[in-house]
């Protein structure tokens, strides 16, 4: 794969690489939101107005949380258990204020963020939360052993939506981190 | 007109000898790239047995320069302290070669245990195994992962001990204490030796009521620090409190069930 831009057909396809990439640049505009998301992290798409990457950001966001094969819930224990790993206030105090919506008492919401469990908690959400902690400091080792033990735990689009879940996640709380507390 | 396809032939034979030339100067590079990979690769793991992974990275990465920005950084961690039980005694009953296999089994066990619970070892102290949770990154976890990992290594020296009945080696029993506070972790040392490490009065503590394990009759001994931050669902039994050296107050443990 590392030495496929120096093989001879994409040499040849590079003229049409270039034109392809400077007709993506060219798309690449200052953006205006359409609207304010409201969803849960809409505050950190807000930062980037302005920038084509708040639309997009937006948009993703968006389809995350429509999604049905994790519960809302779930998905919002992901963000919650990574922006505690890794330190975003912003971020943790979000998906906190969310989860409360969402049925989550105070008790419970320490105990799942300071344990990693709580007695409340689903067994799918028992099995998400761990891992989603796995993958705050990437070591490809022990990640690999624990997702694969979670496949098996899980439906294939679960699974799937799982890893899209974690690695939003992962962006938007560093970025969070970076932005939002640091600004 | 045949002049000038002698020539336009001469050209082309000599693009393709520069070519053909320039194919084999790259893949002569290329190979001399992936064998360079493969020592970086090889040397970072022969470090990995020195240092932290994360370290060995970081210095190899940034060279070093990155020395003085890992020398000092103050954090809280929490320190867990493991000591084997009547080692000396042992010492002097078996071989050295068996001994040495027997100290190998058990540091492998307990290296696998502590990393299973994203715990990092910092040295090996004679039979003493010194290792924290959290120095490297931020770990808001770290007490819960210390005593996880603490229970993993009681549950791998039982099977270890399985093992070594079947050779007809003494069995061996490990206490460990451990305990949460602030220090300075980094590479300490001098130009000429350093070393990751964490330096700070939670360390001395944990030892110390490692040795208090001996004291109380039981395996593993968390301090108040410590259980105040730990999950409410691990048993604990409270110790009568302890003085020990160098703290002027009396120490007060739990033991983990």
């Amino acid at each position: 794969m590392e030495r496929l831009p120096d093989s001879l057909r994409v040499r040849l396809l590079r003229p049409l690489i270039r034109r392809l990439l400077a007709a993506h640049q060219a798309r690449g505009r200052p953006a205006p939101l359409d609207r304010t998301p409201t969803h849960p992290y809409g505050g950190l798409v807000q930062v980037f107005a302005g920038s084509p990457i708040a639309p997009a950001l937006a948009r993703t966001l968006g389809d995350m949380w429509d999604s049905s094969h994790l519960p809302r819930r779930a998905k919002l224990l992901i963000f919650a258990v990574i922006a505690r790993g890794l330190g975003c206030h912003v971020c943790d105090a979000e998906a906190a204020r969310a989860l409360r919506t969402e049925g989550l008492d105070e008790a419970a919401l320490a105990q799942v963020l300071g344990h990693l469990d709580a007695r409340d908690l689903t067994p799918l959400e028992r099995a998400l939360v761990p891992f989603a902690r796995e993958t705050i400091w990437y070591e490809p080792a022990p990640l690999q052993r624990r997702a694969r033990a979670l496949r098996d735990a899980l439906t294939r689009p679960q699974f799937v939506e799982t890893i899209g879940v974690v690695s939003l996640a992962n962006g938007l709380c560093r970025m969070g981190a970076f932005v939002v507390d640091h600004p | 007109m045949e002049a000038l396809v002698a020539a336009a032939l001469v050209a082309l034979g000599g693009l393709a000898a520069a070519l053909y030339g320039e194919r084999r100067r790259t893949a002569r590079l290329r190979a001399q790239l992936e064998a360079a990979a493969l020592d970086l690769q090889q040397l970072q793991a022969t470090c990995a047995r020195l240092a932290p992974a994360g370290v060995v990275q970081r210095l190899l990465a940034d060279g070093p320069g990155a020395v003085a920005e890992i020398s000092a950084e103050r954090k809280v961690v929490t320190a867990l302290f493991a000591d084997l039980v009547g080692y000396t005694a042992m010492s002097e009953r078996l071989e050295p070669a068996t001994l040495a296999r027997v100290l190998n089994g058990y540091f492998q066990r307990m290296s696998d245990a502590i990393h299973e619970h994203r715990g990092h070892i910092s040295t090996f102290m004679g039979d003493g195994i010194l290792a924290f949770f959290g120095a490297l990154q931020p770990n808001p976890w770290q007490c819960d992962d210390a005593v996880r990992a603490a229970l993993a290594m009681r549950a791998a020296i039982r099977g270890y001990n399985v093992e070594l009945a079947r050779a007809g080696l003494p069995a061996l029993a490990v206490g460990i204490g451990i305990h949460r506070g602030p220090g300075l972790g980094g590479l300490v040392g001098s130009r000429e030796r350093m070393e990751y490490a964490f330096v700070g009065r939670t360390v001395n503590v944990a030892a110390r009521v490692q040795a208090l394990t001996r004291t109380h009759k039981v395996d593993i001994l968390v301090t108040e620090a410590l259980r105040a931050e730990l999950d409410a669902r691990f048993a604990l039994v409270p110790m009568p409190p302890e003085r020990v050296k160098g703290i002027a107050e009396p120490v007060v443990t739990y033991a983990v069930q």
